[in-house]
């Protein structure tokens, strides 16, 4: 097929061209000449929050519960009004202290506890791997739909292929080289990685114009205008219902308590810390960072009800699952550029949240519980690690926490769904 | 780098006035102010819930930038 060449190779080349960005931000870091000193670059990065779950998922939230989608997005928008004084001080804790992880940061709450430190990091692991995988997930699937252009197919999930001949396996065997390139060059005290941060902004970027692209068309081009879709969609009772605060909506307590849960994540996840405390290059940047980042995730949401009511109202029989939307409303319409960037527009949200928690969890199992194992159990490796010099070991540990890492969530995201075929392959 | 950090010099104020934002926000996307615009009717052809919430959002976000940006 024609399109399946295409695809294959835009997306590849888009791996490609986040290797060439981050490539270039090392090489202005080293020079002296910061390519991600201010704060829109900052802002920018801090938008990792927005997953493949955000672009795809958000919309098939919007299709069972309206504005149920919406409390992940206000808790963070909240949170950020507290960042003045409260990230401020976790930022000046962590430069003080050298700080770089969260788990290294809860552990000197506490006294440098290495117990607390080691814990926090297996939760975060543990927590982690079905996300990093839920990713994984949403790059395959929506590799399996948009090869089946011009057609809108669901992806059987039996008859892909596994490992060497699954895109997806080789999509996250190119993210761990990527992390490993650009996350674990040198061993800094920093922790920082300038190259990495310009890539992960790059994507923030992408990721934001792909999804008003399509929304655009959607309420644009298949509709006219906003209240063209709302008013053809109030046609139906069900659909009239998600415009609503029905029961559908999950009620008040379910509300606010993904409000307050979502804003402890803003300050919690592992890569949340990684890319606003740890890679902070300047605290002023924070100032703007406040009001530039709960307008990103403004600007990303506009579009998730048009998109959702537009899907709901294209495909009346079902059958098409509206976490597929954003990318099978193009493909139905025969719009092959826009499928394609819509396409990428999903890869760029998920490589971006594996890329930066990947580095972050592997920097907390090497610092948390490695180290903290190898230096306590035993003195002969200790003097071991002394004479081959120390930094190489940690970086040898690190590189092979983050294929670890990446090869965990590899697995739990086919284990799952074809354990039988897993097995009789390996 | 010289230069004292922006927020040492008036962060009292402005850190009171974010928290009061947040109180604010807090208010606005909660019930009861929620239940006021859960029923049928629309701005402009939008919803009147979707207008309620994207409309306090973007307030919300503009005073942001209102007291961030105030150099006094």
């Amino acid at each position: 097929m024609l399109t399946g060449g295409i695809i294959v190779v835009a997306s590849f080349a888009y791996v490609g061209l986040l290797f060439a960005i981050a490539a270039y931000g090392d090489k202005r870091a080293d020079a002296g000449k910061s390519l991600i000193a201010n704060p829109y670059i900052y802002a920018l990065s801090l938008a990792v929050y927005c997953t493949s779950w955000t672009f795809y998922g958000s919309v098939g939230r919007a299709a069972t519960s309206g504005i149920g989608f919406l409390p992940i997005y206000l808790g963070p928008t909240l949170m950020a009004a507290l960042w003045w004084f409260l990230l401020l001080k976790m930022i000046r804790i962590s430069k003080a202290n050298r700080i770089t992880s969260i788990a290294d940061f809860v552990a000197s709450r506490y006294g440098k506890s290495q117990l607390l430190g080691g814990l926090v990091a297996i939760i975060a692991v543990v927590g982690i791997i079905p996300y990093i995988a839920l990713q994984l997930k949403a790059i395959s699937t929506s590799f399996s739909i948009i090869l089946h252009y011009p057609g809108v197919a669901m992806p059987e999930k039996l008859d892909a292929p596994l490992f060497l001949g699954d895109n997806t396996f080789y999509i996250a065997m190119l993210l761990a080289a990527f992390t490993i390139l650009f996350g674990t060059r040198h061993l800094d005290t920093t922790e920082r990685h300038e190259g990495l941060v310009a890539a992960i902004a790059f994507e923030s970027l992408v990721k934001l114009i792909a999804f008003i692209a399509v929304g655009v068309f959607v309420t644009y081009g298949m509709y006219n205008g906003f209240a063209d879709i709302f008013r053809r969609a109030a046609e139906y009772p069900h659909l009239h219902a998600l415009m609503q605060l029905g029961s559908q909506f999950g009620g008040y307590t379910t509300w606010a308590s993904l409000t307050l849960v979502s804003m402890l994540a803003i300050l919690l996840l592992p890569r949340q810390f990684q890319v606003a405390v740890v890679e902070n290059v300047d605290e002023r940047h924070l100032n703007k960072a406040i009001w530039l980042f709960p307008l990103y995730l403004f600007a990303i949401n506009i579009f998730v009800l048009p998109i959702a009511l537009g899907g709901l109202l294209r495909f009346p029989a079902g059958g098409v699952d509206a976490d597929t939307f954003v990318l099978t409303l193009p493909i139905a319409e025969n719009q092959l550029w826009l499928a394609l960037l819509a396409f990428i527009g999903g890869l760029s949200a998920a490589t971006g949240m594996v890329i930066v928690e990947t580095i972050a969890l592997s920097t907390m199992v090497c610092n948390s519980l490695v180290m903290p194992l190898l230096l306590r159990w035993q003195r002969l490796r200790l003097r071991l690690a002394e004479r081959a010099d120390l930094s190489r070991w940690l970086l040898r540990i690190r590189r092979g926490a983050i294929v670890g890492i990446l090869f965990l969530g590899y697995l739990y995201f086919i284990l799952p769904a074809k354990p039988m075929r897993w097995c009789r392959s390996a | 780098m010289s230069e004292p950090p922006a927020n040492s010099d008036s962060s009292g104020l402005t850190g009171q006035r974010l928290t009061a934002l947040l109180l604010l926000g807090v208010l606005l996307f909660n019930y009861p102010l929620l239940q006021l615009f859960a029923r049928d009717g629309s701005v402009l052809g939008v919803p009147l819930i979707y207008c309620y919430v994207f409309c306090a959002w973007a307030a919300l976000i503009g005073l942001m930038v209102l007291v961030v940006e105030r150099r006094d």
